[in-house]
């Protein structure tokens, strides 16, 4: 009987990541690295880079890259595609950076309909700066700002991309997460699919994936993809939303 | 024979921008600098480049980072309180060494101020305005031509040293209109840099254009970028002298100031009244070297349209505080010739004392 190996990782990943143990952003970088290369458009892709844990994929993978402050890409994308229509040109945005800092230039890329991709990790909380509020940290859900837990009355609601933007005219939006093969693979779809949308011209896309933090949720790797599976996916509205 | 326009500051510095190769621009419209962006509203279309009104400062300043980074020569512009908004992004010019283009055009006043002429943006303009150790390579234009011509070079001079070229210009320079002779095109390839990022087959190094803090063994960098500034202090002063030699009393004014100041030297010269002017082309690098042409000089006196004096800080020190220093400051109000001069007069007849103005 074959015995089961690791896939060989793509030629653009150059070295190992140099994210936490079990952290979601290594393997949505692996996902997008096996995209890229099966697509074939490593040579056509220039990411544009958060700032956040988000920004450590230009360590490991072999793309080009342009990192604008923080969350700002909604801005520098849009420049970016315009002034070079034929490449590739994506984000792996943090949720800070996406949704808070940034929101502005989120939103305005998104309701002129750039033709651009946002990867957004929704890891609940600011990674890089040590698991502060994020917007779309949970009602209950401690985080280093709100040590007694996010409060509606304290702290204000979270934020949910998809209540926002689901009746935009955008090409795609959807929402994955990484907790089991299965949906790693699901993820992988629908990066293609983002990408597919930019190369047909057809506008803005916007995949949002669940993805653990476990160092500031204080969590073991596992605990922390059952933390996803059991708290974060049943209160949001999951798969593809708008597939034009 | 070359052609003249009949043309306001503006859009003679817009137009300059696109003769000079300026193929993407991005900008939020603030009066008093409207008409470069309505300008290039216009223009990037006919000759194939990109126009985007950006949906804050913020956003524009981020997209010209963004299309300069892909190697396109890029420009945007400001005035006020939206150039307070540009800080941030053009520190990230500075340090990821993009050589993108700004103009302000300045207005008067604090917070949101007037939508008039003020030379009240020296200090932020010139002494860094955002995080970090870094000056503009700033340019003072006193003319429409200059706008012109300025915003022309603007780009080969922020190329020649990967770091970003400001234009400080006002609102009575802007706005007013002034025969122009306009400059031939430039070709240039976007793809000519070998520092912008273009896309990179596997197998080749990829390029990221990024914060310095994020890719460089700081030590080295630090040390190449003091050098780089040392060259650029040492090389690109650049200042106008009229009647410096034998001046008395010398004058420094840049911008509209300028102009009023050559003015009253002109004047005072009729009535035997020894005045000079230096008249900065550059803000930064100050051209300190301009001193050393003073032979006879008593006093400096600074013209500026604000309320504290900003220029004349510098003045004071890089003319290594050797003269009594003094400043006319006239707030949102353009100087007036007789006023230097009966100031001149004051001075001469030991009337006033160089102390703070405010
Ligand atoms: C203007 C600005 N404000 C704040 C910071 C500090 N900062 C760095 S990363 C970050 C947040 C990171 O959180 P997120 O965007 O969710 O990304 P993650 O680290 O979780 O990947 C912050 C606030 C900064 N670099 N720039
Ligand atoms: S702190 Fe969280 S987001 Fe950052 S690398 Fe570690 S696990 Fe990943």
């Amino acid at each position: 009987m074959a015995r089961k190996t690791a896939k060989k990782a793509p030629v653009i990943m150059k070295c190992e990541n140099m994210f936490c143990a079990g952290c979601g952003h290594s393997i949505f970088d692996r996902i997008l690295g096996e995209v890229l290369t099966e697509m074939n458009i490593i040579q056509d892709t220039i990411i544009c880079s958060d700032i956040g844990c988000n920004h450590q994929f230009q360590y490991s993978m072999a793309v080009d890259v342009v990192m604008p402050p923080h969350g700002k890409m909604g801005a520098a994308l849009t420049a970016m595609k315009r002034v070079r229509p034929n490449k590739y040109c994506l984000t792996i945005a943090g949720d800070g950076g996406a949704y808070a800092i940034g929101l502005g230039e989120t939103m305005s890329a998104a309701t002129r309909d750039e033709n651009v991709t946002f990867f957004v990790m929704n890891n609940t909380c600011y990674g890089m700066t040590g698991g502060q509020l994020a917007p779309t940290t949970q009602i209950g859900q401690w985080s280093s700002s709100t040590p007694r837990g996010r409060s509606i009355e304290e702290h204000g609601r979270d934020f949910d991309v998809v209540k926002v933007m689901k009746n935009l005219d955008i090409a795609y939006l959807a929402r994955t997460t990484i907790t089991s093969p299965s949906e790693i693979d699901k993820t992988k779809k629908a990066v293609r699919k983002a990408l597919e949308k930019q190369r047909d011209g057809k506008g803005f896309s916007l995949v949002e994936v669940l993805v653990p933090c476990p160092t500031n949720w204080g969590m073991s790797p596992v605990k922390a993809m059952e933390h996803i599976k059991n708290e974060l996916v049943p209160r949001y509205e999951m798969g593809e939303i708008i597939d034009k | 024979m070359a052609e003249i326009l009949l043309i306001k500051g503006n859009e003679a510095l817009a137009e300059g921008a696109i003769r000079g190769g300026c193929r993407f621009y991005a900008g939020y419209p603030i009066t008093p600098q409207s008409e470069i962006l309505e300008w290039m509203g216009k223009r990037q279309a006919e000759v194939g480049g990109v126009f985007v009104q950006g949906e804050s400062e913020i956003a524009s300043v981020n997209m010209v980072y963004a299309a300069r980074a892909l190697g396109v020569r890029s420009l945007t512009s400001s005035s006020g309180p939206g150039f307070t908004l540009k800080q941030e992004g053009i520190a990230y010019w500075v340090s990821a060494e993009i050589p993108g283009v700004i103009a302000c055009v300045q207005r008067y006043g604090i917070g949101d101020g007037f939508i008039g002429a003020g030379q009240d943006n020296y200090w932020q303009a010139i002494k860094g305005g955002g995080n970090g150790d870094y000056h503009l390579i700033t340019l003072a234009p006193n003319s429409v031509q200059e706008n012109m011509d300025m915003a022309y070079e603007s780009f080969e001079l922020a190329e020649k040293w990967r770091h970003p070229v400001l234009i400080l210009s006002d609102a009575t320079i802007g706005q007013m209109i002034e025969p122009c002779e306009v400059r031939p095109y430039k070709e240039y390839d976007k793809d000519q840099l070998d520092w912008a990022v273009k896309g990179t087959p596997i197998g080749q190094p990829n390029k990221i254009v990024s914060d310095v803090t994020y890719i460089e063994p700081i030590d080295e960098w630090n040390e190449y970028y003091l050098n780089k500034c040392r060259k650029i202090i040492e090389t690109e002063q650049r200042w106008e002298s009229i009647h410096v030699n034998d001046a008395e009393i010398c004058l420094l004014a840049y911008g509209i100031s300028s102009r009023i100041a050559e003015g009253a030297v002109r004047k005072a010269r009729e009535e035997g009244i020894k005045l000079g002017l230096i008249r900065p082309i550059t803000l930064w690098p100050f051209p300190k070297k301009a001193f050393s042409e003073l032979k006879n000089c008593k006093a400096l006196v600074t013209v500026e349209m604000n309320m504290m004096g900003q220029f004349r800080e510098d003045v004071i020190l890089y003319s290594g505080n050797k003269y009594p220093t003094y400043a006319i400051t006239t707030a949102y109000k353009v100087p007036k010739i007789d006023d230097i001069i009966a100031f001149a007069k004051k001075i001469i007849a030991g009337e006033i004392e160089p102390e703070e103005v405010f």
